[in-house]
Protein backbone atom coordinates (compact mmCIF):
# COMPACT_ATOMS: atom_id res chain seq x y z
CA UNK A 1 0.00 0.00 0.00
CA UNK A 2 1.62 3.09 -1.34
CA UNK A 3 1.01 6.71 0.61
CA UNK A 4 -0.68 9.71 0.35
CA UNK A 5 -1.78 10.75 -2.96
CA UNK A 6 -2.22 14.53 -4.90
CA UNK A 7 -5.80 13.90 -6.63
CA UNK A 8 -7.26 16.62 -9.32
CA UNK A 9 -11.07 15.79 -10.18
CA UNK A 10 -12.15 17.04 -13.35
CA UNK A 11 -15.90 17.85 -13.10
CA UNK A 12 -18.60 20.60 -13.12
CA UNK A 13 -22.23 20.83 -11.72
CA UNK A 14 -24.35 19.49 -14.78
CA UNK A 15 -26.49 17.16 -13.10
CA UNK A 16 -25.85 15.87 -9.28
CA UNK A 17 -23.96 12.75 -10.61
CA UNK A 18 -20.68 13.83 -11.67
CA UNK A 19 -19.98 15.54 -8.49
CA UNK A 20 -21.10 13.08 -6.26
CA UNK A 21 -19.20 10.21 -8.03
CA UNK A 22 -15.89 12.16 -7.39
CA UNK A 23 -16.76 13.12 -3.83
CA UNK A 24 -17.37 9.36 -3.28
CA UNK A 25 -14.12 8.60 -4.90
CA UNK A 26 -12.28 11.12 -3.05
CA UNK A 27 -13.61 9.46 0.73
CA UNK A 28 -12.40 6.42 -1.15
CA UNK A 29 -8.74 7.48 -1.90
CA UNK A 30 -8.51 8.91 1.70
CA UNK A 31 -9.55 5.79 3.13
CA UNK A 32 -7.00 3.34 1.02
CA UNK A 33 -4.15 6.03 1.59
CA UNK A 34 -4.73 8.18 4.63
CA UNK A 35 -3.61 11.54 4.22
CA UNK A 36 -4.50 11.98 0.42
CA UNK A 37 -5.62 15.32 -0.76
CA UNK A 38 -7.96 16.34 -3.62
CA UNK A 39 -9.13 19.45 -5.91
CA UNK A 40 -12.15 19.68 -7.89
CA UNK A 41 -12.13 21.79 -10.68
CA UNK A 42 -14.42 22.54 -13.75
CA UNK A 43 -11.85 23.51 -16.03
CA UNK A 44 -14.82 25.22 -18.34
CA UNK A 45 -15.90 27.73 -15.99
CA UNK A 46 -12.98 28.60 -14.63
CA UNK A 47 -10.31 28.63 -17.78
CA UNK A 48 -12.52 28.18 -20.85
CA UNK A 49 -13.46 30.65 -23.50
CA UNK A 50 -16.82 31.06 -24.72
CA UNK A 51 -19.07 29.15 -25.14
CA UNK A 52 -17.21 26.23 -22.64
CA UNK A 53 -17.61 29.25 -19.71
CA UNK A 54 -21.38 28.81 -20.16
CA UNK A 55 -21.33 25.22 -19.56
CA UNK A 56 -23.29 25.26 -16.01
CA UNK A 57 -26.39 27.80 -17.26
CA UNK A 58 -26.71 26.27 -20.66
CA UNK A 59 -27.07 22.51 -18.65
CA UNK A 60 -29.26 24.24 -16.25
CA UNK A 61 -31.10 25.81 -19.45
CA UNK A 62 -31.34 22.54 -21.19
CA UNK A 63 -32.33 19.98 -18.39
CA UNK A 64 -35.24 22.31 -17.54
CA UNK A 65 -36.29 22.06 -21.24
CA UNK A 66 -35.96 17.87 -22.21
CA UNK A 67 -36.74 18.32 -25.73
CA UNK A 68 -33.97 20.86 -26.03
CA UNK A 69 -31.82 18.85 -24.36
CA UNK A 70 -32.90 15.48 -26.17
CA UNK A 71 -32.45 17.44 -29.84
CA UNK A 72 -28.63 18.88 -28.49
CA UNK A 73 -27.87 15.24 -26.92
CA UNK A 74 -28.46 13.52 -30.27
CA UNK A 75 -27.22 16.35 -32.64
CA UNK A 76 -23.99 16.17 -30.74
CA UNK A 77 -23.37 12.77 -30.13
CA UNK A 78 -21.49 11.58 -32.91
CA UNK A 79 -18.00 11.72 -34.65
CA UNK A 80 -17.93 14.72 -36.48
CA UNK A 81 -19.33 17.33 -33.51
CA UNK A 82 -16.42 15.35 -31.59
CA UNK A 83 -13.52 16.17 -34.12
CA UNK A 84 -15.22 19.98 -34.52
CA UNK A 85 -15.22 20.44 -30.68
CA UNK A 86 -12.14 18.55 -30.01
CA UNK A 87 -10.44 21.11 -32.07
CA UNK A 88 -12.22 24.43 -31.13
CA UNK A 89 -11.59 23.98 -27.26
CA UNK A 90 -8.19 22.97 -28.18
CA UNK A 91 -7.09 26.02 -29.64
CA UNK A 92 -9.20 28.17 -27.88
CA UNK A 93 -8.49 26.68 -24.04
CA UNK A 94 -5.62 24.41 -23.82
CA UNK A 95 -3.13 26.28 -22.47
CA UNK A 96 -4.82 27.99 -19.97
CA UNK A 97 -6.06 24.76 -18.50
CA UNK A 98 -2.55 23.41 -19.10
CA UNK A 99 -1.55 26.71 -16.39
CA UNK A 100 -3.98 25.39 -14.24
CA UNK A 101 -3.33 21.77 -13.73
CA UNK A 102 0.67 22.92 -13.85
CA UNK A 103 -0.13 24.78 -10.85
CA UNK A 104 -1.63 22.25 -8.60
CA UNK A 105 0.65 19.95 -9.86
CA UNK A 106 -1.27 16.66 -9.33
CA UNK A 107 0.16 13.04 -8.78
CA UNK A 108 -2.84 11.79 -10.35
CA UNK A 109 -5.99 13.32 -12.66
CA UNK A 110 -9.45 11.63 -12.74
CA UNK A 111 -12.28 13.10 -15.09
CA UNK A 112 -15.80 12.21 -14.20
CA UNK A 113 -17.23 14.17 -17.12
CA UNK A 114 -17.95 13.90 -20.38
CA UNK A 115 -16.66 17.22 -21.64
CA UNK A 116 -13.00 16.84 -19.58
CA UNK A 117 -11.50 14.07 -21.20
CA UNK A 118 -9.36 15.55 -24.75
CA UNK A 119 -8.25 19.02 -23.63
CA UNK A 120 -6.95 18.52 -19.96
CA UNK A 121 -5.53 15.09 -21.46
CA UNK A 122 -3.57 16.95 -23.62
CA UNK A 123 -2.91 19.60 -21.11
CA UNK A 124 -1.43 16.84 -18.82
CA UNK A 125 0.66 14.93 -21.68
CA UNK A 126 2.32 18.06 -22.18
CA UNK A 127 3.05 18.39 -18.58
CA UNK A 128 4.50 15.70 -17.95
CA UNK A 129 6.61 15.82 -21.15
CA UNK A 130 7.96 19.31 -20.10
CA UNK A 131 8.18 18.11 -16.52
CA UNK A 132 9.94 14.75 -17.32
CA UNK A 133 7.70 12.23 -14.90
CA UNK A 134 4.23 10.99 -16.00
CA UNK A 135 1.37 11.88 -14.52
CA UNK A 136 -1.64 9.28 -15.36
CA UNK A 137 -4.77 10.48 -16.41
CA UNK A 138 -7.63 8.14 -15.98
CA UNK A 139 -12.11 8.75 -16.87
CA UNK A 140 -14.26 7.14 -14.92
CA UNK A 141 -17.39 7.68 -17.09
CA UNK A 142 -20.76 7.94 -14.56
CA UNK A 143 -23.68 7.51 -17.17
CA UNK A 144 -24.76 3.61 -16.93
CA UNK A 145 -26.69 2.53 -19.96
CA UNK A 146 -25.31 5.16 -22.76
CA UNK A 147 -22.68 7.36 -22.91
CA UNK A 148 -22.05 10.47 -24.93
CA UNK A 149 -18.72 9.92 -27.40
CA UNK A 150 -16.69 12.64 -25.82
CA UNK A 151 -16.47 10.31 -22.64
CA UNK A 152 -13.75 7.80 -24.88
CA UNK A 153 -10.14 9.11 -25.43
CA UNK A 154 -8.10 6.16 -26.52
CA UNK A 155 -4.82 8.01 -24.98
CA UNK A 156 -5.69 7.74 -21.17
CA UNK A 157 -4.07 5.49 -18.78
CA UNK A 158 -7.37 3.79 -18.27
CA UNK A 159 -10.98 3.90 -18.38
CA UNK A 160 -13.77 2.51 -16.14
CA UNK A 161 -17.12 1.83 -16.98
CA UNK A 162 -20.28 0.62 -15.41
CA UNK A 163 -22.14 -1.65 -17.77
CA UNK A 164 -20.96 -4.26 -20.55
CA UNK A 165 -23.16 -1.79 -22.73
CA UNK A 166 -20.76 0.92 -22.29
CA UNK A 167 -17.33 -0.79 -21.93
CA UNK A 168 -19.21 -2.39 -26.22
CA UNK A 169 -19.65 1.35 -26.30
CA UNK A 170 -15.90 2.09 -25.83
CA UNK A 171 -14.40 -0.32 -28.07
CA UNK A 172 -16.50 1.10 -30.84
CA UNK A 173 -16.44 4.09 -30.51
CA UNK A 174 -13.53 5.10 -28.83
CA UNK A 175 -11.57 2.24 -29.78
CA UNK A 176 -10.06 1.59 -26.49
CA UNK A 177 -8.09 -1.37 -26.17
CA UNK A 178 -9.21 -3.85 -23.65
CA UNK A 179 -6.16 -3.50 -21.79
CA UNK A 180 -7.36 0.43 -20.84
CA UNK A 181 -10.95 -0.85 -20.25
CA UNK A 182 -12.01 -1.81 -16.74
CA UNK A 183 -15.33 -2.72 -15.79
CA UNK A 184 -16.03 -1.30 -12.14
CA UNK A 185 -20.04 -0.48 -11.76
CA UNK A 186 -20.55 2.97 -11.14
CA UNK A 187 -18.65 5.00 -8.07
CA UNK A 188 -21.73 5.76 -5.18
CA UNK A 189 -21.60 7.31 -1.90
CA UNK A 190 -19.79 5.11 0.89
CA UNK A 191 -22.40 4.32 3.07
CA UNK A 192 -24.62 2.43 0.17
CA UNK A 193 -21.37 -0.32 0.32
CA UNK A 194 -22.17 -0.26 4.36
CA UNK A 195 -25.74 -0.63 4.15
CA UNK A 196 -25.23 -3.09 1.36
CA UNK A 197 -23.30 -5.32 3.65
CA UNK A 198 -25.56 -4.92 6.88
CA UNK A 199 -28.38 -5.68 4.78
CA UNK A 200 -27.11 -8.54 2.76
CA UNK A 201 -30.00 -9.64 0.94
CA UNK A 202 -33.19 -8.28 1.71
CA UNK A 203 -35.35 -11.34 0.53
CA UNK A 204 -33.88 -13.12 3.60
CA UNK A 205 -34.73 -13.22 7.35
CA UNK A 206 -31.60 -11.26 8.24
CA UNK A 207 -32.42 -8.94 5.50
CA UNK A 208 -35.96 -8.45 6.44
CA UNK A 209 -35.12 -8.33 10.32
CA UNK A 210 -32.37 -5.66 9.22
CA UNK A 211 -34.99 -3.86 6.50
CA UNK A 212 -37.56 -3.47 9.80
CA UNK A 213 -34.82 -2.08 12.19
CA UNK A 214 -34.15 1.01 9.54
CA UNK A 215 -38.02 1.21 8.99
CA UNK A 216 -38.10 1.49 12.84
CA UNK A 217 -35.77 4.30 13.50
CA UNK A 218 -36.97 6.65 10.84
CA UNK A 219 -39.82 6.06 12.57
CA UNK A 220 -42.47 4.19 9.85
CA UNK A 221 -44.48 1.02 10.18
CA UNK A 222 -42.00 -2.04 10.30
CA UNK A 223 -44.94 -4.30 8.94
CA UNK A 224 -46.04 -2.24 6.14
CA UNK A 225 -44.97 -1.55 2.63
CA UNK A 226 -42.82 1.98 1.95
CA UNK A 227 -42.87 3.34 -1.45
CA UNK A 228 -39.97 5.90 -1.83
CA UNK A 229 -40.93 8.42 -4.89
CA UNK A 230 -37.77 10.59 -5.76
CA UNK A 231 -37.65 13.86 -8.25
CA UNK A 232 -39.69 16.70 -6.17
CA UNK A 233 -36.59 19.20 -7.54
CA UNK A 234 -38.71 19.09 -11.00
CA UNK A 235 -41.68 21.19 -9.90
CA UNK A 236 -44.92 20.03 -8.36
CA UNK A 237 -47.31 19.31 -11.54
CA UNK A 238 -46.09 15.38 -12.21
CA UNK A 239 -45.07 14.50 -8.95
CA UNK A 240 -47.69 14.95 -6.81
CA UNK A 241 -49.89 13.39 -9.87
CA UNK A 242 -48.23 10.32 -9.70
CA UNK A 243 -48.33 10.24 -5.52
CA UNK A 244 -51.61 10.98 -5.76
CA UNK A 245 -52.71 8.02 -8.50
CA UNK A 246 -50.06 6.10 -5.58
CA UNK A 247 -52.21 7.03 -3.11
CA UNK A 248 -55.93 6.60 -4.08
CA UNK A 249 -54.52 2.60 -6.00
CA UNK A 250 -52.33 1.51 -2.92
CA UNK A 251 -56.03 2.63 -0.54
CA UNK A 252 -58.53 0.61 -3.04
CA UNK A 253 -55.86 -2.00 -2.99
CA UNK A 254 -55.91 -2.38 0.36
CA UNK A 255 -52.12 -2.28 0.72
CA UNK A 256 -50.93 -1.12 4.14
CA UNK A 257 -48.13 1.50 2.75
CA UNK A 258 -46.21 4.57 3.73
CA UNK A 259 -45.25 6.72 0.48
CA UNK A 260 -42.16 8.87 1.13
CA UNK A 261 -42.35 11.75 -1.04
CA UNK A 262 -38.47 13.15 -1.41
CA UNK A 263 -38.98 16.99 -2.17
CA UNK A 264 -35.44 18.25 -1.51
CA UNK A 265 -35.47 21.89 -1.79
CA UNK A 266 -38.47 22.20 -2.98
CA UNK A 267 -40.67 23.35 -0.06
CA UNK A 268 -44.05 24.19 -2.16
CA UNK A 269 -44.61 20.60 -3.18
CA UNK A 270 -43.76 19.66 0.83
CA UNK A 271 -46.29 21.76 2.06
CA UNK A 272 -48.61 21.25 -0.89
CA UNK A 273 -48.72 17.13 0.46
CA UNK A 274 -49.03 18.25 4.22
CA UNK A 275 -52.17 20.20 3.51
CA UNK A 276 -53.80 17.91 0.95
CA UNK A 277 -57.17 16.81 1.49
CA UNK A 278 -56.48 12.81 0.53
CA UNK A 279 -60.23 11.82 0.56
CA UNK A 280 -60.54 13.96 -1.95
CA UNK A 281 -58.08 12.54 -3.78
CA UNK A 282 -59.18 8.89 -2.86
CA UNK A 283 -62.48 10.03 -4.31
CA UNK A 284 -61.37 11.89 -7.47
CA UNK A 285 -59.13 8.82 -8.51
CA UNK A 286 -60.23 6.67 -11.94
CA UNK A 287 -58.91 3.34 -12.22
CA UNK A 288 -57.67 4.24 -15.51
CA UNK A 289 -58.62 1.29 -17.19
CA UNK A 290 -58.52 2.97 -20.43
CA UNK A 291 -55.30 4.56 -20.63
CA UNK A 292 -54.33 0.91 -19.94
CA UNK A 293 -55.62 -0.90 -22.71
CA UNK A 294 -54.30 2.32 -25.03
CA UNK A 295 -51.04 2.05 -24.06
CA UNK A 296 -50.78 -1.84 -23.64
CA UNK A 297 -48.92 -2.07 -27.02
CA UNK A 298 -46.36 0.61 -25.56
CA UNK A 299 -45.00 -1.79 -22.78
CA UNK A 300 -43.53 -5.08 -24.86
CA UNK A 301 -40.32 -4.83 -23.33
CA UNK A 302 -41.23 -5.11 -20.04
CA UNK A 303 -39.77 -8.17 -18.60
CA UNK A 304 -41.49 -11.49 -19.07
CA UNK A 305 -41.56 -11.86 -15.30
CA UNK A 306 -43.47 -8.21 -14.52
CA UNK A 307 -46.19 -9.56 -17.03
CA UNK A 308 -47.25 -12.12 -15.64
CA UNK A 309 -47.69 -10.63 -12.43
CA UNK A 310 -49.56 -8.04 -13.80
CA UNK A 311 -51.90 -10.00 -15.72
CA UNK A 312 -52.51 -12.81 -12.82
CA UNK A 313 -53.52 -9.61 -10.61
CA UNK A 314 -55.75 -7.55 -13.14
CA UNK A 315 -57.96 -11.52 -14.18
CA UNK A 316 -58.26 -11.69 -10.36
CA UNK A 317 -59.41 -8.15 -9.94
CA UNK A 318 -61.70 -8.70 -12.59
CA UNK A 319 -63.50 -11.86 -10.68
CA UNK A 320 -63.61 -9.91 -7.52
CA UNK A 321 -65.13 -6.73 -9.12
CA UNK A 322 -68.10 -5.90 -7.07
CA UNK A 323 -66.88 -7.11 -4.18
CA UNK A 324 -66.32 -5.30 -1.01
CA UNK A 325 -62.36 -4.93 -0.17
CA UNK A 326 -61.18 -2.72 2.88
CA UNK A 327 -59.40 0.25 2.07
CA UNK A 328 -55.68 0.12 3.02
CA UNK A 329 -53.76 2.37 5.40
CA UNK A 330 -52.01 5.10 3.71
CA UNK A 331 -49.65 7.66 4.63
CA UNK A 332 -47.86 10.19 2.45
CA UNK A 333 -44.90 11.97 4.42
CA UNK A 334 -43.19 14.75 2.92
CA UNK A 335 -39.28 14.92 2.83
CA UNK A 336 -36.89 17.87 2.93
CA UNK A 337 -33.56 17.42 2.00
CA UNK A 338 -32.66 13.66 2.66
CA UNK A 339 -29.16 13.17 4.11
CA UNK A 340 -29.83 9.30 4.94
CA UNK A 341 -30.40 8.64 1.76
CA UNK A 342 -28.84 4.80 1.95
CA UNK A 343 -31.61 4.09 4.94
CA UNK A 344 -34.49 5.70 3.03
CA UNK A 345 -33.47 2.95 0.00
CA UNK A 346 -32.74 0.00 2.57
CA UNK A 347 -36.64 0.91 4.25
CA UNK A 348 -38.24 1.25 1.00
CA UNK A 349 -39.83 -1.70 -1.16
CA UNK A 350 -40.18 0.46 -4.36
CA UNK A 351 -38.51 3.05 -5.33
CA UNK A 352 -40.33 5.33 -7.89
CA UNK A 353 -37.85 7.89 -9.89
CA UNK A 354 -36.78 9.35 -12.84
CA UNK A 355 -34.00 7.29 -14.92
CA UNK A 356 -30.82 8.83 -13.31
CA UNK A 357 -27.57 6.78 -13.41
CA UNK A 358 -26.46 7.14 -9.91
CA UNK A 359 -30.15 6.79 -8.45
CA UNK A 360 -29.95 3.38 -10.29
CA UNK A 361 -26.90 2.44 -9.08
CA UNK A 362 -27.50 3.26 -5.70
CA UNK A 363 -30.67 1.32 -5.55
CA UNK A 364 -29.10 -1.59 -7.53
CA UNK A 365 -26.56 -1.99 -4.95
CA UNK A 366 -29.12 -2.59 -1.97
CA UNK A 367 -31.14 -4.46 -3.96
CA UNK A 368 -34.27 -1.94 -4.49
CA UNK A 369 -36.72 -2.78 -7.56
CA UNK A 370 -37.06 0.82 -9.04
CA UNK A 371 -40.58 2.13 -11.38
CA UNK A 372 -38.47 4.85 -13.45
CA UNK A 373 -40.47 7.49 -14.80
CA UNK A 374 -40.84 11.02 -16.47
CA UNK A 375 -42.85 13.69 -16.81
CA UNK A 376 -44.26 12.93 -20.88
CA UNK A 377 -45.71 16.03 -23.04
CA UNK A 378 -48.29 15.34 -25.37
CA UNK A 379 -45.95 16.12 -28.24
CA UNK A 380 -43.67 13.82 -27.28
CA UNK A 381 -45.95 10.93 -27.27
CA UNK A 382 -47.19 12.05 -30.44
CA UNK A 383 -43.64 12.03 -32.01
CA UNK A 384 -43.05 8.85 -30.47
CA UNK A 385 -46.44 7.60 -32.20
CA UNK A 386 -45.21 9.04 -35.89
CA UNK A 387 -41.77 7.03 -35.84
CA UNK A 388 -43.57 4.27 -34.48
CA UNK A 389 -45.39 3.58 -37.31
CA UNK A 390 -43.17 4.65 -39.77
CA UNK A 391 -40.75 2.07 -38.15
CA UNK A 392 -43.31 -0.51 -38.72
CA UNK A 393 -44.29 0.56 -42.21
CA UNK B 1 -35.82 0.43 -41.68
CA UNK B 2 -31.99 1.22 -41.59
CA UNK B 3 -32.65 4.67 -43.37
CA UNK B 4 -36.07 5.41 -40.78
CA UNK B 5 -35.62 8.51 -38.81
CA UNK B 6 -35.95 6.38 -35.72
CA UNK B 7 -32.86 4.50 -36.88
CA UNK B 8 -31.04 7.42 -38.01
CA UNK B 9 -31.61 9.35 -34.48
CA UNK B 10 -31.54 6.71 -32.08
CA UNK B 11 -34.98 6.96 -31.49
CA UNK B 12 -36.88 3.84 -29.88
CA UNK B 13 -40.12 3.54 -27.70
CA UNK B 14 -38.39 5.22 -24.79
CA UNK B 15 -37.27 8.21 -27.56
CA UNK B 16 -39.48 10.86 -25.13
CA UNK B 17 -36.31 10.31 -22.47
CA UNK B 18 -33.79 13.15 -23.15
CA UNK B 19 -29.91 11.86 -23.89
CA UNK B 20 -28.19 9.44 -21.81
CA UNK B 21 -31.06 8.34 -19.69
CA UNK B 22 -32.83 5.86 -22.34
CA UNK B 23 -30.06 3.87 -21.78
CA UNK B 24 -30.17 3.98 -17.72
CA UNK B 25 -33.79 2.60 -18.66
CA UNK B 26 -32.26 -0.28 -20.79
CA UNK B 27 -30.08 -1.31 -17.91
CA UNK B 28 -33.12 -1.41 -15.32
CA UNK B 29 -35.12 -3.37 -18.14
CA UNK B 30 -32.43 -6.10 -19.21
CA UNK B 31 -31.77 -6.13 -15.35
CA UNK B 32 -35.34 -7.76 -14.47
CA UNK B 33 -35.16 -5.16 -11.53
CA UNK B 34 -37.89 -2.57 -12.79
CA UNK B 35 -40.04 -1.22 -15.70
CA UNK B 36 -40.38 2.37 -16.65
CA UNK B 37 -43.73 4.29 -17.05
CA UNK B 38 -44.80 8.07 -17.74
CA UNK B 39 -48.22 7.70 -16.86
CA UNK B 40 -49.34 8.00 -13.05
CA UNK B 41 -52.28 6.18 -12.84
CA UNK B 42 -50.14 2.88 -14.54
CA UNK B 43 -47.18 4.01 -12.54
CA UNK B 44 -49.70 3.09 -9.77
CA UNK B 45 -51.52 0.09 -10.85
CA UNK B 46 -48.19 -1.97 -11.55
CA UNK B 47 -46.21 -0.46 -8.11
CA UNK B 48 -49.50 -1.67 -6.21
CA UNK B 49 -49.49 -4.85 -7.97
CA UNK B 50 -45.72 -5.44 -7.06
CA UNK B 51 -46.47 -4.64 -3.50
CA UNK B 52 -48.93 -7.58 -3.58
CA UNK B 53 -46.81 -9.92 -4.90
CA UNK B 54 -43.84 -10.55 -2.59
CA UNK B 55 -42.26 -13.00 -4.44
CA UNK B 56 -42.07 -10.93 -7.41
CA UNK B 57 -40.52 -8.37 -5.29
CA UNK B 58 -38.06 -11.12 -4.06
CA UNK B 59 -37.23 -12.29 -7.62
CA UNK B 60 -36.58 -8.07 -8.82
CA UNK B 61 -34.59 -7.44 -5.63
CA UNK B 62 -32.51 -10.19 -5.59
CA UNK B 63 -31.69 -8.91 -9.82
CA UNK B 64 -30.92 -5.25 -8.67
CA UNK B 65 -28.31 -6.96 -6.37
CA UNK B 66 -26.69 -8.53 -9.07
CA UNK B 67 -26.83 -5.35 -10.96
CA UNK B 68 -25.00 -3.28 -8.57
CA UNK B 69 -22.03 -2.74 -7.04
CA UNK B 70 -21.87 -1.36 -3.49
CA UNK B 71 -17.96 -0.65 -3.72
CA UNK B 72 -16.97 -0.08 -7.15
CA UNK B 73 -15.94 3.62 -5.77
CA UNK B 74 -13.34 1.79 -3.10
CA UNK B 75 -12.34 -0.84 -6.03
CA UNK B 76 -11.80 2.11 -8.85
CA UNK B 77 -10.52 4.33 -5.98
CA UNK B 78 -7.42 1.50 -5.17
CA UNK B 79 -7.59 0.39 -8.67
CA UNK B 80 -6.31 3.90 -9.64
CA UNK B 81 -3.93 4.76 -6.58
CA UNK B 82 -1.83 0.80 -7.34
CA UNK B 83 -1.49 2.22 -10.14
CA UNK B 84 -0.27 5.67 -9.59
CA UNK B 85 2.06 4.68 -7.23
CA UNK B 86 3.54 2.11 -10.26
CA UNK B 87 4.04 5.60 -12.47
CA UNK B 88 5.55 7.68 -9.56
CA UNK B 89 7.89 4.99 -8.76
CA UNK B 90 8.89 4.41 -12.20
CA UNK B 91 9.28 8.35 -12.39
CA UNK B 92 11.63 8.24 -9.38
CA UNK B 93 13.98 5.46 -11.32
CA UNK B 94 13.48 7.20 -14.64
CA UNK B 95 14.49 10.36 -12.95
CA UNK B 96 17.82 8.74 -11.20
CA UNK B 97 18.67 7.13 -14.47
CA UNK B 98 18.85 10.31 -16.19
CA UNK B 99 21.21 11.97 -13.94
Amino acid sequence: MGGPLKVLFLSADTGGGHRASAESLAKSFQMHYPGTIYDLVDVWTDHGGWPYKKLVPTYKHLSANPKQWGLFYHLSNNFLYEIAYDFHSWLTCERRIRRRIKEYSPDVVVSVHPTMNNVPLIATRKISKKEGRHIPFFTVVTDFGSAHTTWFQKRVDKIFVASTRLAKLAKRRGRISKEKLAMSGLPIRHEFGVHSELLDDRTTEHGQQYQAQIKEELGLNPNGKVVLVMGGGEGVGSLSNIVDSLYANLRKSGVDATICVVCGRNEKLKQDLETRDWNRVLEGSNDGNKKKRFLKFLRRNRSKRIRQTLDTIQEKEKLEEGEYRALGNVDVVGLGFVKNMAERMVAADVLVTKAGPGTIAEAAAVGLPVMLTRYVLLHHLCLFLFFYIWDCA
Amino acid sequence: MLFSPPCFFNFHYRSFLPGQEAGNVNVVLDGGFGDYCEDPDIIADEVSCWLKDSQLLKEMSQNAKEVGVPHAASDIAFDIGEATHTVMRNNIMNQQTAR
